[in-house]
């Protein structure tokens, strides 16, 4: 058995950081077995057994030989590292494009808390968040996104970072931003988003999950 | 809506006095714009398919037309064609001067102080989540002068000569309201222009959301 084919993925099938890396999974054809998380009502988070692979509790954590991967976007990182040679989907060179995907990275975090918190609310009736709070904060995100993809279509980019070819950085946002309508977040004021959704979902292997459609 | 924001295959959405529109352009160039609900059950139009040809319903694949807005498709029923009837929700539109002009009731028509004949750089539009009167309040108090209930005009200096800066409101619902806007002539350096513009209404749209 060889590394790749090994690659164990623990997945929750309704969280946006594991359809993160289940997209890139299916982007790079990279073999692996997904095992599928009884989150609600099973709790299966908190069992002892995945706390033991993550004390966070958070989805997903990827398991190989010899090593536990945890937090979605070290894991995009990994896989885009190891099974992207040509450095496509996470160029290192040149540098600014390098710290352009960190950057959006980094905005896709936020952005993925506020759109799964308002989710969760809605969708999985969990009053213990702020629901309202986490719409407001989302809101302002996505306009900021929306503007830097107008800017981005003016200057024939299709993707976040000025690239022929989308990141991971794209991948990590898509899962919110084509989430958010289930936390009642409104995509009707960000056009350039709705114009990079569909084609993000035109990518060959693209791979669509419950309440995404695909094209 | 901006002309150059219908592309291929898309399904565009927006809002117009509270009613939800779905903006598509056919593969022949035509621009189409429906109430943006399946005549079947009702679902958003803006998340189906354009296929090139029709808009095809997400939920049970219900095709429509084209121009007409005609039902040429039912997959349920494959055995007739579907009754002349059923239709979606057609509204007039014009094309022109770089944007894409709707009308619930009567025709489409531009303002008159947007010639289709001078070049028009159209700029980002701006969502505001503030009412239309408002937005024009705000507008007004930045030196830009009402042309009508929808429009303003400023004239604004551009590479040294004068250029006119048109404003145009759009009332998408109660509290809701999208800043359209062109400069003519376009300028020489289109992007930093496109940027500076951005950058002014986010300002006055912060403006405008200000409890």
């Amino acid at each position: 058995m060889t590394a790749a084919q090994a690659l164990v993925l623990h997945d929750d099938d309704q969280g946006e950081d594991s359809y993160k890396v289940r997209l890139l999974l299916a982007f790079l054809q990279v073999p692996h077995r997904r095992i599928p998380m009884d989150i609600n009502p099973g709790e299966a988070h908190l069992s002892d057994a995945f706390l033991a692979l993550n004390p966070l509790g958070a989805r997903p954590v990827i398991v190989g030989e010899g090593f536990v991967l945890r937090d979605a976007h070290a894991i995009l990182q990994y896989l885009a590292a190891e099974h992207d040679p040509a450095g496509l989907w996470s160029p290192r060179a040149p540098a600014l494009a390098m710290a352009s995907v960190a950057m959006w990275l980094g905005f896709a975090a936020e952005l993925t808390t506020a759109v799964s918190a308002a989710r969760r609310h809605d969708t999985f009736v969990d009053a213990s968040l702020d629901a309202a709070a986490a719409r407001a904060r989302a809101r302002r995100l996505l306009r900021v996104l929306d503007e830097h993809l107008w800017f981005a279509e003016q200057e024939d980019y299709a993707w976040l970072c000025p690239q022929s070819h989308p990141t991971i950085a794209d991948i990590a946002c898509f899962a919110p931003a084509v989430l958010c309508e289930e936390g009642d977040i409104s995509r009707l004021t960000y056009p350039a988003i709705r114009r990079w959704l569909d084609r993000f979902k035109r990518l060959p292997r693209f791979t669509a999950m419950a309440g995404v459609f695909g094209d | 809506m901006r002309l150059e924001e219908l592309v291929p295959r898309h399904v565009a959405q927006t809002e117009l006095l509270g009613q939800e529109i779905a903006l598509w352009r056919a593969d022949d160039g035509g621009v189409n714009a429906w109430e943006n609900r399946c005549p079947h059950r009702g679902v958003r139009l803006s998340i189906g398919q354009n296929t090139g040809q029709d808009l095809r319903c997400r939920y049970h694949g219900w095709r429509f037309a084209s121009g007409d807005g005609r039902c040429t498709q039912i997959p349920a029923d494959p055995s007739r064609p579907p009754p002349a009837v059923l239709r979606a929700t057609v509204y007039n539109v014009t094309e022109q001067a770089g944007f894409v002009w709707v009308a619930l009731g009567r025709s489409a028509e531009p303002p008159p102080v947007m010639p289709a004949d001078l070049p028009w750089l159209t700029l980002r539009s701006t969502p505001v989540e503030a009412g239309v009167d408002r937005v024009r309040a705000v507008l007004m108090d930045s030196k830009a002068v009402a042309h009508d209930a929808f429009t303003l005009i400023s004239d604004v200096d551009q590479d040294g000569a004068q250029a006119r800066l048109i404003l145009m409101l759009q009332p998408m619902a109660a509290g809701r309201t999208a800043i359209h806007a062109a400069l003519s002539p376009a300028p020489a350096d289109r992007l930093g222009v496109l940027r500076h513009y951005a950058a002014r209404l986010a300002r006055l749209r912060d403006a405008a959301e200000a409890p």
